[in-house]
């Protein structure tokens, strides 16, 4: 069986999002930051058992807020992947509100929630700061390294067909 | 015509319209911003448009999708899209307006704004890090060097009092050895907890007036052992016009002094140590206050040359045993604003150079008002100083110099004293309490107990680093004291005294 879901990375700008999808699409990395303005959609068909399905991926630009998105860019969304950056606080010190309003707001989108940029910091610290700051994290990613970032895509694209 | 003109030029030049059949095939196009052809599914031209089919079910409905980047058939853009699902009278459509330009200007804008916060941010995080790792690094250490110096005092507790047992002398030896051992883990102890200290910033300089030559004084007799048994030269050298009050933290600048020294010590077995101690002018208030320490010794290996950094860590240099010293002397200069050199190349010994930005304590001592409080200068007095240290006898000397009037004699210890008294007459006997043979305190209970008047009469100022022994040798007869370290006027004031008080005594 073919199907076609589309899926959203969403989060703070600078976090990975885009180097995460060209990681993911192209398995390929860049250490220059480049701006998204917009968004910018790349597909991939992956392998789930004997089903194959293709990501729609909407790489839209970095927003602090949720609610300050686009909802056209939201329209027809199966899942939602929400990035943040390890190394920078501002990008997940409101991480619970985000995720409570997508919840209350699409409770029947898929969500996961990574830390990407793990190699720049030691996981062990990490895990301390986000037991303190109560952080929900599905996956901790690299896209510089390529940690985890097949994995968290075809988990996601698991859960969408399930 | 004209707007058709116009709007053609710059409206139509900037907009696509593309309809399509309800199984998402393009049924026309104007191919104004991008080529594209009848038939086409429109899926096959952009991932994006998969999104599109995905809508196309639901009848009557507009989309609005704000800055679309697509590249279709090597056209790259960035457009608003207007869907419309399309309904039983109309196919639907999609019309593109081209934003590509603003785009481009925003993502400049937008990239210097996101670059410099993830810069800002990234350098504060850094800092944050810098902060906390110090600050468990400083707290280890302060909890370790505790949990060590406990256990550690009992076992130098005990060995006391295991060597007051009776034991052979081979025992008593090894104890000997034992404690030195034990010392020297206190004294490492004790650095430790002093570089976290200095490191978490809890180390405040207390400033207070100090003498220098004091300072030489007490460094001259805590060498003297290791001189006796290391066989080497020491040679303090201090400049004459050097300002003989300084304002710092007494306590820190002998840890300095102390710290380099055993260096130099430790690392030179044969030849020199040499202390010189300089002054430069800076104003009218304050010295640059200098000083180098020159050995003969092993020397440090040429990677460490020159390189202060290198100790302002916890690092050692690769010297084993050279301990957190030289770490501890960097960052206390570094406090008191100080500079540190040191030259140093393996087997052609080390030279380390201090230089501590001080106030001077003369301005007080130089007030005229002052000066001209105290008569000294009117009468012919006979002086005798006391003291076993020539550096002492050479300051006081130098404080009263400017009266000529004064004839000084000196002596080395108590014996001397009284020997010197029976055979010339002084008006006043400037006493250092600690000296070889027979103290200060002995001689002048001699004195005052003296058969002869002429002799037991003479005043006598006691000069004493223990000034809570002051009652006790009042007792003894003496008439004042100066407390080390003392100013000129300190000095001068107590001496004022006695003959004040001689001259009330004589008008009764
Ligand atoms: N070290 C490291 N850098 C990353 C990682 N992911 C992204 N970056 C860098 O972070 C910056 C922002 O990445 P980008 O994907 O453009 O973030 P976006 O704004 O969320 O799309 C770029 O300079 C990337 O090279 C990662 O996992 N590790
Ligand atoms: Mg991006």
């Amino acid at each position: 069986m073919l199907s076609l879901k589309k899926i959203v990375l969403v989060g703070h700008f600078g976090v990975g999002k885009s180097s995460l999808i060209r990681r993911f699409v192209k398995n390929s990395f860049s250490d220059d930051y480049l701006v998204t303005v917009g968004v910018h959609i790349v597909k991939k068909t992956v392998q789930i058992n004997n089903d194959e399905i293709t990501l729609i991926i909407w790489d839209i630009e970095g927003k602090e807020d949720m609610q300050k998105l686009r909802p056209s860019f939201l329209l027809g969304t199966s899942g939602f992947i929400y990035v943040f950056d390890a190394t920078r606080e501002s990008t997940y010190i409101n991480l619970s509100d985000e995720i409570n309003y997508i919840e209350t707001h699409y409770p029947k989108i898929n969500l996961l929630t990574v830390a990407n940029k793990i190699d720049l910091i030691e996981k062990n610290t990490f895990i301390k700061i986000a037991e303190n700051n109560k952080l929900k994290i599905d996956y901790f990613s690299s896209a510089k390294t390529g940690e985890n970032v097949e994995l968290i895509f075809n988990d996601l694209a698991k859960n969408l067909i399930k | 015509m004209i707007t058709e003109f116009l709007k053609e030029k710059y409206i139509n030049s900037k907009c696509q319209i593309i309809v399509i059949g309800h199984d998402g095939r393009i049924t026309e196009t104007d191919n104004y911003l991008f080529e594209t052809n009848k038939g086409t599914q429109i899926s096959n031209l952009h991932p994006f448009f998969e999104t599109i089919n995905h809508l196309l079910p639901d009848k009557n409905k507009e989309h609005v999708f704000h800055c679309v980047n697509l590249e279709i058939n090597g056209v790259k853009g960035n457009y608003n899209i207007v869907f419309f699902s399309g309904s039983d009278a109309l196919n639907p459509y999609l019309i593109f307006y081209d934003f590509t330009e603003n785009c481009d200007y925003l993502q400049t804008i937008v990239q210097r704004r996101n670059d410099s916060i993830i810069a800002l941010e990234t350098q504060l995080l850094k800092e944050k890090q810098h902060i906390s790792e110090k600050k468990f690094k400083n707290k280890f250490l302060a909890n370790i060097s505790h949990d060590l110096k406990t256990p550690l005092g009992a076992v130098l507790g005990f060995l006391e009092i295991l060597d007051k047992t009776p034991l052979n002398n081979e025992q008593k030896d090894l104890i000997n050895t034992i404690r030195k051992s034990g010392n020297h883990i206190k004294s490492l102890i004790d650095d430790l907890l002093d570089l976290s200290k200095i490191e978490a910033g809890e180390l405040k300089i207390n400033y207070n007036t100090f003498s220098v030559y004091d300072l030489i004084n007490h460094i001259q007799k805590i060498y003297t052992p290791i001189l006796a048994s290391k066989n080497l030269l020491f040679n303090p050298v201090i400049q004459q016009n050097i300002p003989p009050f300084l304002v710092c933290d007494k306590t820190r600048i002998l840890q300095i002094f102390i710290n380099l020294l055993d260096n130099a010590f430790k690392f030179t077995n044969e030849g020199s140590v040499s202390l010189n101690i300089t002054s430069k002018t800076i104003n009218e208030n304050s010295v640059e206050f200098n000083f180098s320490i020159t050995d003969t010794g092993i020397g440090f290996p040429d990677a460490k040359q020159n390189s202060i950094n290198s100790f302002t860590k916890f690092h050692q240099t690769d010297i084993e045993g050279s301990g957190l010293g030289l770490s501890i002397v960097t960052k206390l200069v570094e406090n008191m604003n100080g500079k540190m050199q040191i030259l140093s190349g393996v087997k052609q010994g080390t030279c380390v150079q201090v230089s501590i930005p001080m106030q001077t304590a003369n301005g007080i001592v130089e007030n005229p008002s002052i000066n001209q409080k105290i008569p000294l200068t009117e009468t012919c007095l006979q002086i005798l100083i006391a003291d076993d240290n020539e550096v002492n006898i050479t300051l006081i000397k130098k404080m009263l110099k400017e009266y000529p009037n004064l004839t000084i004699e000196t002596a080395k210890n108590g014996v001397e004293v009284l020997e010197i008294v029976k055979q010339k007459y002084f008006d006043l006997i400037l006493m250092d309490i600690e000296m070889p043979e027979m103290n200060g305190f002995e001689a002048s209970r001699k004195i005052k107990t003296h058969p002869n008047p002429t002799i037991s009469n003479i005043p006598i100022i006691a000069i004493t680093a223990n000034a809570a022994e002051i009652e006790k040798y009042t007792l003894a007869g003496i008439s004042g004291y100066v407390s080390k370290p003392f100013l000129k006027q300190d000095l001068l004031i107590a001496i004022e005294k006695i003959f004040v008080e001689n001259l009330r005594k004589m008008n009764i």
